[in-house]
């Protein structure tokens, strides 16, 4: 005969058995859970992408695809998973590659949780190429050998250079290793592209404006056409845009004041008066280094500059500038440009 | 007594203006070789010669920030030049800075 005590204890053990094999089950149920999460679709943002991703061609879709990783990544915590559709891309230029890689950047170091691009070997060459080339795989945690080209277009693409200072020495290697592969040309441009990294740190994120450091952060990035001898090199950042912060220039704000239906022209006029937000006139010679560069040296082609609501395009034959408002806000400063190189590498052109 | 520096003993890549802009800057030099070599020799030489380049905001600040920190003396107390004419053209912006800035306190 059991007693009253060992009849306890015998029914707590029951219960702790039945509570550890339900704790069992419990665990078992979430290990065998689908290893693919990317089927939950309340923990996924998809990403549809446009078949031409290009400024000139198809603005509008195209900031509005670039964008939309930055929504996400401003509206969603770190529990929603991003894929993004490059299979969609069937034309993609190499700024809208470089706008792209910055964004991605910007996702993959402050967020704890994947983005992930789907079916790549259903991309299009000229996505593979540009991924391949910048080496943008990289930060989408792609193996190198998961992008196979069918044929190569025959042009150079530099790995982009990023940071958040202006080490002049990143700037140095970037120029030696230009120089290396595609031939001599003046490294004055350097000044001009130190000073548009410059303001990139102290102007492009006002104190009062900043909501996040990688707003300071600079990006560079070149690709060479050896068909023609044409080095492109672009300088990118997602600052509060020059048509922000120029009316905030108490001497400038008047001369801006003449200009209000067309926003190019402020930066036009930040060019020529060689002036910019900040107060004191001796800083803000980034651009007009660039462009005097462009329009004296016998290499400069074109230099084209896209900030906030204005655009700007200088050519260099015609030397006019073509400033005009962006069909939408573009959120950040581009400025690109082009060199013919005189003395290539290899063949002359 | 008359010291010559070469800023190539201090940087092959001079950088920005402050040294929040990163290393190097024209506020590093200015402050901890300039003032320094200033203090000690009263008249220095800077040669200009072997850097990568220079960027207008290193000049700027390190040359010009003289005159407006330390006052027009300055002017007298430093002389720029350039063993290698490839930097001929730096020589003539560092100058141009500093004739600036005194012309700016003048006013």
């Amino acid at each position: 005969m059991k007693t009253k005590n060992q009849i306890i204890e015998i029914q707590k053990r029951i219960i702790l058995k039945r509570w550890r094999r339900k704790l069992r089950r419990r665990h078992k149920r979430h290990k065998h859970q689908p290893s693919d999460k990317y089927t939950q679709s309340k923990k996924v943002i998809d990403l549809r992408m446009p078949k031409n991703l290009c400024l000139e061609s198809n603005y509008r879709k195209t900031m509005d695809s670039i964008y939309g990783i930055r929504k996400a990544y401003e509206n969603y915590g770190n529990d929603k998973r991003m894929i993004l559709h490059l299979e969609d891309i069937k034309t993609m230029g190499v700024t809208e590659s470089l706008l792209i890689a910055a964004e991605i950047y910007r996702w993959k170091y402050s967020k704890s949780i994947d983005l992930k691009p789907t079916k790549v070997k259903y991309w299009s060459n000229e996505v593979k190429a540009l991924f391949k080339g910048f080496r943008l795989f990289e930060l989408l945690d792609i193996g190198a050998d998961e992008i196979r080209l069918r044929n190569s277009s025959g042009r150079k693409y530099f790995q982009y250079k990023t940071a958040k200072t202006g080490d002049c020495k990143i700037l140095k290697e970037f120029y030696q290793y230009l120089v290396e592969e595609v031939g001599n040309f003046s490294k004055e441009i350097c000044q001009g592209i130190f000073e548009a990294i410059l303001n990139v740190i102290n102007h492009s994120c006002p104190e009062s404006e900043c909501c996040d450091l990688i707003q300071k952060r600079w990006w560079l990035a070149a690709v060479y056409e050896p068909e023609n001898c044409i080095l492109k090199m672009m300088v990118y950042d997602h600052g509060v845009g020059m048509t922000t912060t120029l009316p905030k220039n108490v001497h400038f704000a008047p001369i801006l004041s003449k200009y209000l239906d067309n926003k190019g022209k402020w930066i036009e006029k930040a060019i020529t008066e060689g002036k910019s937000r900040t107060l004191l006139d001796h800083r803000g010679k980034g651009l007009p280094c660039i462009h005097d560069y462009i329009k004296n040296s016998t290499e400069g082609l074109y230099l084209k500059i896209i900030s906030g609501d204005g655009l700007l395009h200088y050519d260099k034959n015609t030397d006019t500038f073509n400033p005009s408002n962006n069909k939408s806000k573009f959120r950040g400063t581009l400025v690109e440009w082009a060199i013919r190189i005189s003395t290539p590498v290899g063949e002359k052109c | 007594m008359l010291k010559t520096i070469k800023v190539s003993d201090f940087t092959e890549t001079p950088g920005g203006r402050y040294y929040s802009d990163g290393p190097a800057s024209g506020q590093e030099y200015r402050e901890t070789v300039l003032i320094p070599a200033i203090k000690e020799y009263s008249k220095i030489r800077v040669d200009l010669s072997g850097v990568f380049i220079y960027p207008p905001s290193f000049l700027e600040e390190a040359f010009a920030g003289l005159i407006r920190e330390y006052g027009q003396d300055m002017r007298d107390a430093v002389e720029i030049f350039a063993s290698d004419q490839e930097y001929d053209t730096y020589v003539r912006d560092a100058m141009r800075y500093m004739q600036e800035a005194v012309a700016k306190l003048s006013k």
